[in-house]
């Protein structure tokens, strides 16, 4: 499926379950998804950026009792972007998994702004969002999970990590946590790091040029995310991205 | 092979190695043996060529080449392989990837093609049942959530891959029990030929009833301060190293 600038709006029927692979090139995208009780979207929304000086995507989900949403958030060589992204988790025991994968490099920014909104009890919510930053990229991550009164036995974790390949490349995290209930399990990290340089020479000393064996490096510390991706295809096409150049 | 003049090396400025003088032919085994900071482990990294070390002065030759302008995987690709003390894991790199690249790198290095898919599985096939290393070891991450053995064992079968002919042993035996060090000595030394030699870096005794030494060298505050034979480990082993630093002191 192929997104036009216009919004859109997507139901998952009760008990239903179903995987979407969403590419948006060159447009903004404004996305409105119902899931009802029961149901289960798998949603991988790809982004590429060829022409556009700037894109904005932004999209609601709203999750009934029971109901599963997967979405992950997929930016290769971003030129601008913004991306919101908010989930509202309104029916007990409804579960989000917000995954986000982005590749930058000279030239490139891209923001990421997510908010879960933890309405109902029992619910859990996992976020793991990576960025690979070369050149003068910037990217820009922050994440909100907002529990309500009430929303008790929340389980919520949010990570954030940065591999950063050049000096000039910034990774930013803003983790931010309101939470109005008290028993809650609630956890964020944040971290940003280069190559290790152990792990380079190691590989270094066993004959595999410094070139691979970065790719090497940047390729597994992706895959965290690419692992996650429930579409095979995608999973595919990143890994042989990946493993090809970065 | 391998020829070693007043080698210095620092590191953050603080000198380590102080001239080394080392002569290393083909078939030959070289113990260096000493006390803790002694230089033993900083002579090997400079050799491989890792970047958090100096080298000041002095020169290394390599098979007729200038070891010490070559990068680590050139080196590597001359045929050096350390076997590191402290082997790194990397999450994420699968055994057989890494190796793929090493085995590939070195056809690259040497003008000749990558091996295909099934001549490489061949190879891993092979030099695992050599080296007695357990298959499921191959089908991790590399050194992930490895024992301190299974680390080293991974060590001489990534040798047994490579193929080197200057093997240097980086504390093999530190952290191995006494199952563990047999299956690496006994790997070390059927992979031993007249073309290869080896360098065996360890403080304790024990390692050569193992893998039996030609020469050893005592290395002491940044030099070697005496060279024998075997007999000399058992002398150390006897008296420690407090007559050496007696003897040596500045």
């Amino acid at each position: 499926m192929t997104l036009t600038g216009e919004k859109q709006h997507i139901t998952i029927d009760r008990g239903q379950s179903e995987t979407i692979v969403l590419t948006v090139a060159d447009t903004n995208a404004d996305l409105e998804i119902t899931i009802n009780g029961g149901a289960e979207l798998n949603l991988i929304l790809k982004q590429t950026t060829v022409n556009a000086k700037a894109l904005t995507t932004n999209t609601t989900i709203n999750c009934e009792a029971n109901s599963r949403i997967n979405i992950s958030t997929i930016n290769i060589e971003p030129r601008n972007i913004a991306n919101t992204l908010i989930v509202n988790l309104n029916g007990e025991g409804a579960e989000a998994t917000l995954n986000g994968l982005y590749v930058a490099g000279a030239g490139g920014a891209i923001e990421n702004r997510t908010e879960i909104h933890h309405h109902a009890a029992h619910c859990t919510s996992t976020e793991l969002y990576k960025g690979i930053l070369d050149g003068n990229a910037v990217a820009k991550f922050a994440g909100l999970i907002q529990v309500a009164p009430g929303a008790q036995k929340t389980a919520a974790r949010q990570t954030n990590r940065h591999l950063l390949l050049s000096p000039d490349a910034h990774g930013y995290a803003q983790p931010h946590l309101i939470i109005n209930a008290d028993d809650v399990k609630c956890s964020h990290g944040a971290t940003s790091g280069q190559i290790d340089r152990e792990q380079l020479f190691y590989m270094q000393q066993r004959g595999i040029d410094a070139a691979t064996a970065q790719r090497l490096l940047v390729a597994a510390f992706a895959n965290e995310v690419v692992a996650l991706i429930p579409d095979e295809a995608t999973r595919q096409e990143l890994t042989a991205l990946l493993s090809a150049d970065v | 092979m391998l020829t070693i003049k007043n080698l210095h090396a620092a590191i953050d400025g603080k000198e380590i190695l102080r001239g080394i003088d080392l002569e290393i032919k083909a078939g030959e085994t070289h113990a260096i043996m000493g006390p803790n900071g002694s230089g033993k482990s900083t002579l090997s990294a400079v050799l491989a060529g890792n970047p958090l070390f100096t080298v000041t002065e002095g020169s290394a030759t390599f098979n007729g080449k200038d070891l010490l302008a070559m990068s680590p995987e050139d080196r590597a690709n001359e045929g050096l392989f350390l076997s590191f003390q402290y082997p790194v894991e990397i999450p994420g790199v699968s055994m057989t990837n890494f190796l793929r690249a090493a085995v590939n790198g070195k056809r690259k290095y040497r003008g000749e093609e990558p091996l295909s898919a099934g001549d490489f599985l061949k190879l891993m096939r092979e030099k695992k049942k050599l080296v007695e290393i357990d298959s499921n070891l191959t089908n991790r991450a590399v050194n992930e959530g490895f024992s301190g053995g299974e680390k080293k064992k991974n060590e001489i079968f990534q040798m047994a891959m490579l193929e080197p002919t200057l093997r240097i042993l980086d504390e093999t035996d530190s952290g191995l029990d006494i199952d563990a060090l047999r299956i690496v000595a006994n790997g070390v030394t059927k992979l031993k030929n007249e073309q290869n030699a080896t360098i065996v870096i360890t403080h304790y005794q024990r390692l050569l009833d193992y893998i039996v030494p030609d020469f050893i060298h005592i290395l002491y505050k940044g030099r070697i301060v005496m060279t024998g034979t075997k007999e000399l480990a058992l002398e150390l082993e006897e008296k420690g190293y407090d007559w050496i630093k007696e003897k040596y002191q500045d």
